[in-house]
């Protein structure tokens, strides 16, 4: 969070606590502050899309709660009414109906004179695989594909050892470029990628799928992404034109290792009949 | 005769004898000396040239051909203007929302007059009979989509519809018989109110919930087998009826639909009520229907409470089932098809909360609850956002790199299933602390441990609340498969809370003292049209989960088995299915406004002529005996 502007949002509102002030003041306060909060207070800014779709659950929660009795409606429509029809405001009733105007005509302009840029994008973090795919001319069933090498982390720990270290090996030879030392998507071709890779650390990328999700992502890459819901733009390869079944499994095995995130696993009860 | 007249007739026959004379000399001339050419005398005889010739023979070729043509099996027609795919989709979509209501309002009827016979309160039962009302144009119009339906099935989708009658006819005779039982059900318990006794009317009642479930189950079968397919072999061949019946999905959506139905019935019933509210001349009919429309909103709370456990639980199966699916569904090409979910969930809950405040109003003197509103609003607000919170964000480049990727670091907390759990569950311990508040208006306990149970009541809602929120962060620090396990304590928790908190304030509120009266009928018109915002919300959001559901199974018909190869094997745009949906809940609500005005017409005054004045006879055959029409 941005304290200095946060810190000034709440002093606001604590003086008006101390001001008594009317309940229009305190819901036009609480509106305003809610949309500078959400729109400037973070130190990694909130998309203008979710901005929107927080002012708006605000809003007709603001009008809920104005308008769920009768005596809270009346109170905070007296000042408006006070503003319209008693001489002693006419001033600000003037400034109101020029400021209005001029903040839409404002907000209208800046909407028109952004930079140029390329369109909002939807990029779906978790694409759907397909049933069925052909990886080195084998046939893999999605529902039932499991990483080969998973039960060697209890069977047998020092061959499961090996299988990470041949990951580690894979990884940095090939990955890292783009998806950085750290899995954090920092890697040094970042700068030219859009979108840029995912986040492997990340609660919300990995940690959500099962092993064979990553298997079949890494072995198509961009070109095998489906179409549905595009647009789908990644530069990742397909690694199976340049890695093995088995170093594919390895890689994956070494993604969850590092990050320290469980792949996400099918128990008995999860299994098809 | 004068001779002028004499003279004019003479001239008239010699111009008229004339005329035919020179009539004929032309025709005399023409026929014998006019210049024929031969092509015109050759048009007498028969047209034999070469290419009349060939048209005859291709006709007679075309003719054969169809006589000896082979009977080949259409796998697909089509449908004019908007294609078969959408007119499938709207027709099943109504009668899905027919269907719904149809189911629903037995069930809340009967519980309604089982409470009025319990407490020998009569307004229950005229309750329930008016709920009734609404049922038996209902109950056509459903059967006559589901008739429509399969008709719309066979003509345009005949291959796919043939599949699943092989799969799925041993269950057609029950589901026909069913349907002729509830039927029977429906129609006795209509027009039997008020002449069997109280209990053979409510075990009538029970008849048609019972039956009305079961044809539910049936059907249920048939769709959830699409998306989860069962008891066939890979090739699709049938190897056990009941396997197939008894899919991954079935199951779930049988929880899921019958709680929905519930809150989908009592919305629409509500929705009822605020129509007639609105139209209301009287204060006592505007007290009648606020207090129906009130146990209408009710109902549908009630039902909508549960509804996002067994929505969860049949996410769970789905992606249990695969998790092509579980992805598909939640997140990629619908995962913002949630969002907009999240959003009618929310302004539902909303709407829900907004009308219990709105309520309270109704009760005489300062109410000592209003003051709580605020926070409760903070709580539900702040869920709302939550659960609206998107995982896949839509963002510009810059604000993609801004965030250092497609996700939020903060909001990618917020756009997993972890946070949304959790919000739901606070969302409904909010509104059923509103429903509390609501219930204790104008009320004070009179039992000497009124404080500790109210000590009691906030504790449990406090650890509770607690409880929820610590398994949604700890939800964080475990792998997928223990994560999900954690929704069990969290529901098992709201659960355990409403029902105690409910137990202990039964007992707590049983004698105690009324404070203020309440006025039924004196509402703000605005509640009126937020039970009719909520119908109208319950609806979208039932034809749009209807399309993420059907959706999922994308180019599919039966995922997995049996592929879809005609001209709409694509998965339409939310754009798109958004406008289909929107249209269909048009036509729905066009058709559900004909049936309140047709249940309406029942409290309408008799026609009469104009002119007759009360006291005398009206002009209808029947409603007096001839002889004593004779003597007035």
């Amino acid at each position: 969070m941005k304290l200095m502007v946060v810190l000034p949002l709440l002093a606001a509102i604590l003086a008006l606590r101390f001001m008594k002030a009317n309940l229009f003041t305190w819901i036009a306060t609480i509106w305003v502050a809610f949309f500078i909060a959400v729109r400037f207070g973070f130190s990694v800014p909130i998309p203008s899309s979710v901005v929107g779709i927080y002012v708006s659950v605000a809003s007709i929660a603001l009008f809920t709660y104005v308008t769920s009795d009768r005596g809270r409606l009346k109170a905070f429509v007296a000042p408006l009414v006070r503003l319209m029809t008693e001489k002693r405001y006419t001033m600000l009733l003037a400034l109101v109906v020029l400021l209005v105007p001029t903040l839409v005509a404002g907000n209208v302009y800046r909407t028109m004179s952004a930079a140029v840029e390329g369109p909002f994008f939807s990029r779906t973090v978790h694409p759907a695989p397909p049933a069925e795919i052909t990886v080195h001319d084998k046939k893999f069933d999605m529902i039932t594909l499991q990483n080969p090498f998973r039960p060697l982390e209890k069977d047998n720990p020092e061959q499961f050892k090996v299988h990470l270290q041949n990951g580690r090996k894979v990884y940095y030879q090939n990955c890292v470029f783009c998806h950085g030392d750290s899995m954090a998507a920092n890697g040094m071709f970042v700068h030219a990628l859009n979108p840029i890779p995912t986040n492997f650390t990340d609660k919300g990328t990995i940690a959500m799928l099962q092993e064979s999700f990553l298997f079949w992502r890494i072995s198509k890459g961009g070109p095998g992404l489906p179409e549905e819901g595009g647009p789908w733009d990644t530069a990742m390869p397909a690694w199976e034109h340049f890695l093995t079944e088995d170093e594919i499994w390895d890689v994956v095995l070494f993604v969850y290792d590092f990050t320290g995130q469980r792949p996400r696993a099918r128990d008995e009860s999860e299994k098809p009949k | 005769m004068t001779s002028w007249k004499l003279k004019a007739f003479a001239a008239a026959v010699i111009a008229v004898v004339g005329l035919l004379a020179v009539g004929r000399i032309a025709v005399y001339m023409v026929g014998k000396h006019e210049y024929k050419q031969p092509a015109r005398a050759a048009a007498q005889a028969p047209d034999t040239t070469p290419r009349e010739k060939g048209i005859a023979d291709e006709h007679t070729a075309q003719e054969n051909a169809d006589k000896a043509k082979p009977y080949v099996e259409a796998e697909y027609r089509t449908f004019p203007v908007v294609g078969s795919r959408v007119a499938i989709w709207v027709v099943a979509q109504l009668h899905l929302l027919f269907a719904a209501f149809v189911l629903a309002v037995p069930i809340f009827a009967l519980i309604i007059e089982f409470i009025g016979y319990k407490t020998g309160d009569k307004r229950y039962d005229h309750l329930a009979q008016e709920f009734t009302r609404l049922l038996s144009v209902s109950f056509s119009l459903t059967a006559t989509f589901g008739a429509f339906l399969t008709f719309m099935l066979i003509a345009l989708y005949p291959k796919f519809t043939n599949y699943l009658m092989s799969v799925f006819s041993p269950t057609f005779l029950p589901y026909v018989l069913l349907f002729f039982l509830e039927a029977g059900f429906l129609y006795t318990y209509y027009y039997g109110w008020g002449k069997f006794s109280p209990r053979i009317h409510l075990l009538l009642g029970l008849g048609l919930n019972v039956v009305g479930t079961c044809i539910m189950l049936i059907a249920n079968a048939w769709l959830t087998f699409m998306t989860s397919p069962n008891g066939v072999s890979e090739k699709g061949a049938l190897i056990s009826t009941w396997d197939a019946v008894r899919n991954y999905t079935w199951m779930p959506i049988n929880v899921h639909r019958f709680i929905a139905n519930i809150a989908f019935g009592g919305s629409i019933a509500g929705a009822y009520a605020a129509f007639k509210y609105l139209s209301a001349k009287t204060d006592e009919e505007r007290a009648h229907y606020d207090w129906m429309g009130y146990i209408g909103n009710f109902v549908a709370i009630s039902g909508f409470l549960p509804l996002p456990f067994a929505g969860y639980w049949l996410a769970k199966e789905i992606y249990a089932y695969s998790q092509t699916l579980g992805l598909t569904m939640m997140g990629g090409a619908f995962s913002w098809l949630f969002i907009i979910q999240a959003v009618l969930i929310g302004n539902l809950f909303l709407g829900a909360n907004y009308y219990l405040w709105l309520g309270m109003g109704r009760v005489e003197g300062v109410n000592p609850f209003q003051k709580y509103i605020k926070w409760l609003l903070l709580g539900v607000a702040a869920c709302f956002m939550v659960w609206a919170t998107p995982h896949s964000i839509i963002a510009t480049v810059s604000e993609v790199r801004a965030m250092g990727g497609s996700t939020h670091p903060i909001l990618t907390f917020l756009g997993v299933m972890s946070a949304k759990n959790t919000a739901v569950n606070i969302l409904i311990l909010t509104t059923y602390m509103s429903f509390l508040l609501y219930r204790r208006t104008g009320k004070v306990p009179t039992v000497s441990w009124a404080r500790a149970g109210n000590t009691a009541q906030l504790s449990i809602f406090a650890a509770a609340a607690a409880f929820v929120i610590f398994l949604g962060v700890y939800g964080y620090f475990v792998e997928a498969t223990v994560r999900i396990k954690l929704s069990v304590p969290q529901v098992s928790s709201v659960l355990f809370t409403m029902i105690s908190v409910t137990i202990i304030d039964v007992f707590m509120y049983r004698k105690a003292q009324n404070t203020g009266v309440v006025h039924w009928g004196k509402i703000p018109v605005i509640s009126q049209y937020v039970l009719i915002f909520i119908a109208v919300t319950f609806t979208w959001l039932m034809g749009l989960m209807g399309y993420v559901r059907s959706g999922l199974r994308q180019h599919w018909h039966v995922y997995g088995v049996m592929r879809d190869t005609s001209v709409d094997a694509f998965t339409p745009t939310l754009g798109f299915a958004t406008k289909v949906v929107s249209v269909t809940v048009l036509i729905f609500f066009a058709l559900i406004g004909f049936v309140f005005w047709l249940a309406s017409l029942h409290d309408k005054r008799d026609w009469e002529a104009k002119g007759v004045s009360e006291g005398t006879v009206p002009l209808k055959t029947g409603t007096v005996p001839m002889g004593e029409e004779a003597k007035a």
